[in-house]
C-alpha cells in the first residue's frame, strides 16, 4: 500500500489566475468594488472565479459550449443583483448557487439534447498535458469517464467538494440542503464513483 | 460496498484536509484521492478564452443597459425573491399548491386556515433564507448587532411589531372617529379606508425612519451576545406588559360601557396604546443606550437624532394631510331638507306650550322625586313570571307580598291624584334639556309591577270589579302624558304593555260582565297610543338632540363637562366647534331622509347605534329601530284586546259570538287604526277572524311584524 500526502487546493476561487491583468486583491474586495459599481470590477470577479465556475458547470452540463453559456447568464445574474447580496463573505456559495442554477435552467430548457463531447471537452481542459502533476494518476481517462458518467446529483456534490472546493456549509448552502444531508450524499457519491469505476475495469 | 466507519472517517478526513501521510490506504481509498487528483489537474489546466472575463463582463454591461425600467426596479427590490414562482416549474407548483388549497376549501373551511397558516408560516421561512444568503440557521456571527449590515431578520421582529400595531393603532383612531360621525356617513366609504391607509402609513414612516436610526444606534452598544438577549429581553417584556395592559384597559372599558357603547370604546383603547408604545419604546432604546459600553465605530447618535427630527417632518406631513382631509369630509354645510325648520317650529311650539303648564296642573310635579319612592318599587320584586306572578308565589313570598302590599296601598292615593291633574308633563317642569330625561324609569315600571300584582290577586280571589279597577289605574298610568323624548316613549309603551298582559286571559275565558267590558273598552280606546305618536315622538327626539348640539356650542365653544357628563371619548373634546355646527347639520339631514322612509327606519341595529341622538341623550337612551318595534308589538297587543272586548260585548248581547268581525258595530272599527298609514284594520285584513264550536280564534298579520322581524301572526284564542 502507498503513503501518500493529501495536497487540498484551497479554494480556487481566491487564486489568482495566471496572466490575469486586471486582478488584485481578495475576492471579497472584488465584490465590495462590484457592489461599489467600480469600473472594471465585473471582469476582474469573473477573472478570480471562471475557472471553478466553469468547472463546475462542466460537471453538470457536460457540454462545454453550454457549460460557457451558463456561465455569462450567471455572471449577469450576478452584476444584476449584486446589491442584494448581504454579507460580501457569502458571495462565494450565492455565486455557485447561480451558476448551478444557470446550468439547470440551460437543461431544462434543452431537455435531452445534451450529449457529451469528451474529445472536446478533453481538448479545453487540456487532459493529456497536466501542469506538474505531483504524482502521476494510473487511468486518468477512465477516472474521468466514470465520474462523467455519475448521476447529475453524485457528480454536481463531488464537483462542488473536489473542484470548487467548498466546505459542507457552504455546499448546504448552493445545494439548499443540510449539512448532515451533504455528508451523507458525498459519501453515497463517493460509493457509487468507486463501485461503478470497478464495473468499468472489470469490463 | 457499505459505508463502514472507517470509509466514513477517511472521507471526513479527505474532505477537511487532513494529512495522510500515516494512513494506509486501501485499493478503494486510493481511488478517491485519485480521482480528486484529476479534477484538480483538469481545473488547472483548463482553457477558457482568454479574454473570456472581457467578453462576459461587456456582454452583461450591455445586456443590463437593454433590460426594461421594470426588470432594473424589480432588481433593486425584494420582489425578486419571487422570481421562482415565475418560472414554469414554479408556477407548477403555486398552481399545484393552489388547486391543492382548493380542495381542502371544499372539505372544511377550517382545514383551508390550518393550510393557509402553515403556507404563510413556509412562505415566511423560505424569505428568510433568501435574505440570508440561503442559510436557514442564522448564527450569532451573522446577528452581531455592531455589524449594521447583518442580515438579521430576526433583530427586527419585536420593532416590526411594535410599528405594525401603532399603524393599526392609528388608523383605528380615525374609525373612531368616523363611526361618531354622522356626516361622515355621507362620504364615499373607500374615503375612510384611503385616509386609514394613509395615516398608518404615516405612522410607519415615523417610527421607522425616527426610531429605526436611534434603535440602531443603541443596537451597537449590545457588542456581545449577553447584552444583545438583554437588550431583547428588557424590550419584549415591555411590550409584553404592554399588551397585557392594553388587554386589561379593553375588557374593563367593555365592562363598563357594554350597554351601548362598547364596539367604540374597545377600540378607543388603542389611543393610550399607540402613545405607550412609543414611549416605552424609546424608553427602552434610552436605557440600553446609557447602560451599553461603545464599541468601535458605532453609528452616530447625532446622526440618528438628525434622523429623527427630519422624519417627524417626513410623517408628520402625510398625517396632518390625512387629518385635514378627514376633517374638510365632515363639514356639511347645509340642510338639504327645508321641512326641518317646521319640526323645529312645531315641536319648539309644543315644548313652549308644555313648559307653560303650570306646576298646580302638572300631575308630574305632583309625584316629583318623594322620600316613599322606595315603597313603590318593594312590589316589583314579585313580578318575575308575568301574568302568573301572584299565583307562582310561595306562602313565605305571599306573607311578604302581603306585607310590603300595606305600604304600596298607602302611597296609592297620590299618585291617582297626580293622574287626576289636567297636565302630566315632565317637559312642562324640567324643561327641554337632555339632562333631565332620565326620569325614574325604575320607580315608573315599579308602580307597574304592583298594580299587575294586585290585580292578578283580586282575579285569584274572583273579584272581578278589583281586578277591573287595577288594570284600568295601570293602563291610565301607563298613558299619562304625552312623550317628548324617545326615552319618554319607550317607558310609557313599557308600562302599557305590563298593565294590559294580564287582560288577554281574563277577557278570552269571558268572566266579564256587560258594564265592565263597557268601562273596559273605553279605558283601552282612551290609552291606545294615536297612529301619530310615533312620529311625534321622532320628531321631539330629533329636535331633542339639536338642542343638546346647540347647548353643547353655546359661549362659542363646546362644553367639555357636558360631554364628559353623557360618556362622550376624551378625544372629542379637542374638536373644533365647527365639527359640532358640521354634525348638527348632517344629523339633520341623516334623519330627516330616515324619519320620512320606513325602510331607513328598519335598518340593522348598528346603523343607528352611533346615532349622536343615542350619544347626546345618554347612554340609557333607545333607538328609533327599537321603539318603532315595541310600538307596533303594543299597538297590535292592544287593538287584539280591544277586539276581544268587543266579541265579548257582543256575545252578550247576542248569545253568540258573531260569525265575522264585519258583524260588529261600525264605531268599533273605527277604533281599530294601522299606527303607519291610519287606515282601518278591518279593511286592511290585519286581523284574522274565525268562530270555532267553542269561541274563536284572532289572529294579527300586521304588515310591520315581517319588516321588523317579529314573530307572525300572533294568535288570540
Amino acid at each position: 500500500m502507498a503513503t501518500i500526502s493529501i495536497q487540498m487546493t484551497q479554494i480556487p476561487v481566491n487564486d489568482t489566475q495566471k496572466g490575469a491583468t486586471s486582478t488584485s486583491g481578495s475576492l471579497e474586495s472584488c465584490v465590495e468594488a462590484l457592489r461599489r459599481g467600480q469600473d472594471g470590477a465585473l471582469e476582474a470577479l469573473i477573472q478570480k472565479t471562471e475557472k471553478a465556475c466553469f468547472h463546475l458547470a462542466l460537471s453538470i452540463i457536460k457540454d462545454p459550449e453550454l457549460s460557457k453559456d451558463a456561465l455569462q447568464d450567471a455572471y449577469f445574474l450576478v452584476f444584476r443583483r449584486i446589491g442584494q447580496l448581504r454579507e460580501p463573505a457569502a458571495f462565494k456559495g450565492w455565486l455557485f448557487r447561480i451558476v448551478s442554477s444557470c446550468c439547470h435552467d440551460i437543461i431544462r430548457k434543452r431537455g435531452q439534447e445534451i450529449e457529451t463531447d469528451l474529445e472536446e471537452r478533453n481538448d479545453l481542459i487540456g487532459a493529456s498535458e497536466p501542469g506538474d502533476p505531483s504524482r502521476e494518476v494510473p487511468n486518468r481517462e477512465l477516472l474521468r469517464s466514470t465520474f462523467d458518467k455519475l448521476p447529475d446529483q453524485d457528480r454536481q456534490a463531488l464537483a462542488l467538494r473536489e473542484i470548487c472546493s467548498l466546505s459542507y456549509q457552504e455546499m448546504s448552502q448552493v445545494l439548499s440542503i443540510p449539512v448532515g444531508t451533504v455528508r451523507s450524499r458525498l459519501a453515497k457519491a463517493r460509493q457509487r464513483f468507486i463501485k461503478s469505476y470497478r464495473k468499468e475495469q472489470n469490463s | 460496498m457499505t459505508q463502514t466507519p472507517e470509509f466514513n472517517i477517511f472521507c471526513e478526513l479527505l474532505d477537511e484536509g487532513e494529512s495522510l501521510e500515516n494512513f494506509t490506504l486501501t485499493a478503494d481509498q486510493q481511488l478517491l484521492v485519485d480521482l480528486r487528483q484529476v479534477l484538480q489537474e483538469d481545473t488547472q489546466t483548463v482553457a477558457l478564452p482568454s479574454d473570456f472575463a472581457r467578453q462576459t463582463a461587456e456582454m452583461a454591461t450591455s445586456r443590463l443597459k437593454e433590460l426594461p425600467v421594470f426588470d432594473r426596479w424589480i432588481d433593486k427590490s425584494r420582489v425578486q425573491l419571487l422570481d421562482p414562482l415565475f418560472k414554469p416549474s414554479g408556477l407548477a407548483k403555486g398552481l399545484a399548491l393552489v388547486g391543492l388549497g382548493g380542495g381542502i376549501a371544499a372539505l372544511s373551511m377550517k382545514a383551508l386556515g390550518v393550510y393557509g397558516v402553515l403556507l404563510l408560516a413556509f412562505s415566511a421561512l423560505w424569505l428568510l433564507r433568501e435574505q440570508n444568503n440561503g442559510d436557514f440557521f442564522l448564527e450569532f456571527e451573522q446577528l452581531a448587532p455592531h455589524r449594521a449590515r447583518a442580515a438579521n431578520s430576526l433583530f427586527y421582529v419585536i420593532p416590526a411589531l411594535a410599528v405594525g400595531a401603532a399603524a393599526v393603532l392609528a388608523a383605528s383612531l380615525l374609525g373612531v372617529l368616523a363611526r361618531f360621525s354622522v356626516s361622515f356617513r355621507e362620504q364615499d366609504g373607500g374615503m375612510l379606508t384611503g385616509l386609514q391607509l394613509l395615516v398608518a402609513a404615516g405612522t410607519v414612516v415615523l417610527l421607522v425612519k425616527a426610531l429605526m436610526p436611534l434603535w440602531k444606534a443603541c443596537r451597537a452598544r449590545a457588542a456581545n451576545l449577553g447584552k444583545l438577549i438583554l437588550f431583547q429581553s428588557v424590550h419584549a417584556a415591555g411590550f409584553l406588559g404592554l399588551a397585557y395592559l392594553v388587554s386589561e384597559c379593553i375588557d374593563s372599558s367593555a365592562t363598563r360601557f357594554r350597554s351601548n357603547y362598547q364596539p367604540f370604546q374597545w377600540e378607543l383603547t388603542f389611543l393610550p396604546a399607540m402613545i405607550s408604545i412609543a414611549v416605552v419604546w424609546t424608553l427602552v432604546i434610552y436605557v440600553v443606550y446609557r447602560n451599553s459600553p461603545a464599541v468601535l465605530n458605532p453609528p452616530s447618535l447625532g446622526t440618528a437624532g438628525k434622523a429623527f427630527l427630519q422624519s417627524l417632518l417626513l410623517s408628520v406631513g402625510p398625517i396632518a394631510i390625512a387629518m385635514a382631509l378627514f376633517y374638510q369630509a365632515h363639514l356639511t354645510r347645509e340642510i338639504k331638507d327645508p321641512s326641518y325648520e317646521f319640526i323645529l317650529k312645531d315641536v319648539q311650539a309644543w315644548s313652549a306650550a308644555q313648559s307653560a303648564i303650570p306646576a298646580e296642573l302638572n300631575g308630574y310635579a305632583y309625584l316629583r322625586p318623594h322620600e316613599k319612592d322606595q315603597v313603590l318599587r318593594s312590589l316589583a320584586e314579585f313580578h318575575e313570571k308575568g301574568p302568573d306572578s301572584y299565583r307562582a308565589l310561595d306562602k313565605t313570598r305571599e306573607a311578604l307580598f302581603q306585607a310590603q302590599k300595606v305600604d304600596f296601598l298607602i302611597q296609592l292615593p297620590r299618585l291617582e291624584e297626580a293622574l287626576k291633574l289636567p297636565y302630566y308633563s315632565e317637559v312642562g317642569v324640567g324643561g327641554f334639556r337632555h339632562q333631565t330625561l332620565n326620569s325614574s324609569f325604575l320607580t315608573y315600571r315599579a308602580v307597574s309591577y304592583g298594580l299587575s300584582l294586585l290585580a292578578q290577586e283580586a282575579l285569584a280571589n274572583g273579584d272581578t270589579d278589583g281586578f277591573l279597577d287595577y288594570v284600568i289605574l295601570g293602563v291610565r298610568w301607563a298613558a299619562k302624558g304625552e312623550p317628548g323624548s324617545s326615552l319618554q316613549g319607550v317607558m310609557k309603551l313599557t308600562l302599557l304593555h305590563i298593565a294590559v298582559a294580564d287582560l288577554e286571559r281574563p277577557l278570552a275565558e269571558g268572566i266579564f260582565s256587560q258594564s265592565q267590558l263597557n268601562k273596559l273598552s273605553s279605558v283601552l280606546t282612551e290609552a291606545l297610543p294615536p297612529s301619530h305618536e310615533l312620529s311625534d315622538v321622532m320628531k321631539r327626539e330629533m329636535v331633542l338632540t339639536d338642542t343638546a348640539f346647540v347647548e353643547l356650542m353655546s359661549d362659542g365653544r363646546v362644553s367639555w363637562s357636558e360631554l364628559d357628563m353623557i360618556g362622550l371619548p376624551p378625544i372629542m373634546s379637542v374638536l373644533p366647534l365647527s365639527y359640532w355646527e358640521s354634525e348638527r347639520k348632517a344629523y339633520w339631514n341623516y334623519e330627516l331622509a330616515g324619519s320620512s322612509n320606513w325602510t331607513a327606519l328598519s335598518n340593522p341595529y348598528h346603523e343607528v347605534e352611533f346615532n349622536p341622538m343615542n350619544v347626546t341623550s345618554g347612554s340609557f337612551s333607545p333607538n328609533f329601530r327599537r321603539m318603532a318595534l315595541e310600538f307596533c308589538h303594543l299597538h297590535s297587543t292592544m287593538s287584539a284586546l280591544l277586539i276581544m272586548t268587543e266579541l265579548e260585548r257582543y256575545r252578550l248581547g247576542h248569545g253568540a259570538y258573531p260569525s265575522e268581525l264585519a258583524s260588529l258595530p261600525s264605531e268599533v272599527q273605527e277604533k281599530t287604526r294601522d299606527f303607519m298609514d291610519n287606515k282601518l284594520l278591518a279593511a286592511k285584513g290585519t286581523f284574522q277572524y274565525h268562530k270555532t264550536q267553542d269561541g274563536y280564534s284572532l289572529e294579527s298579520h300586521s304588515p310591520w311584524y315581517d319588516e321588523l322581524q317579529m314573530e307572525s301572526p300572533r294568535v288570540y284564542r
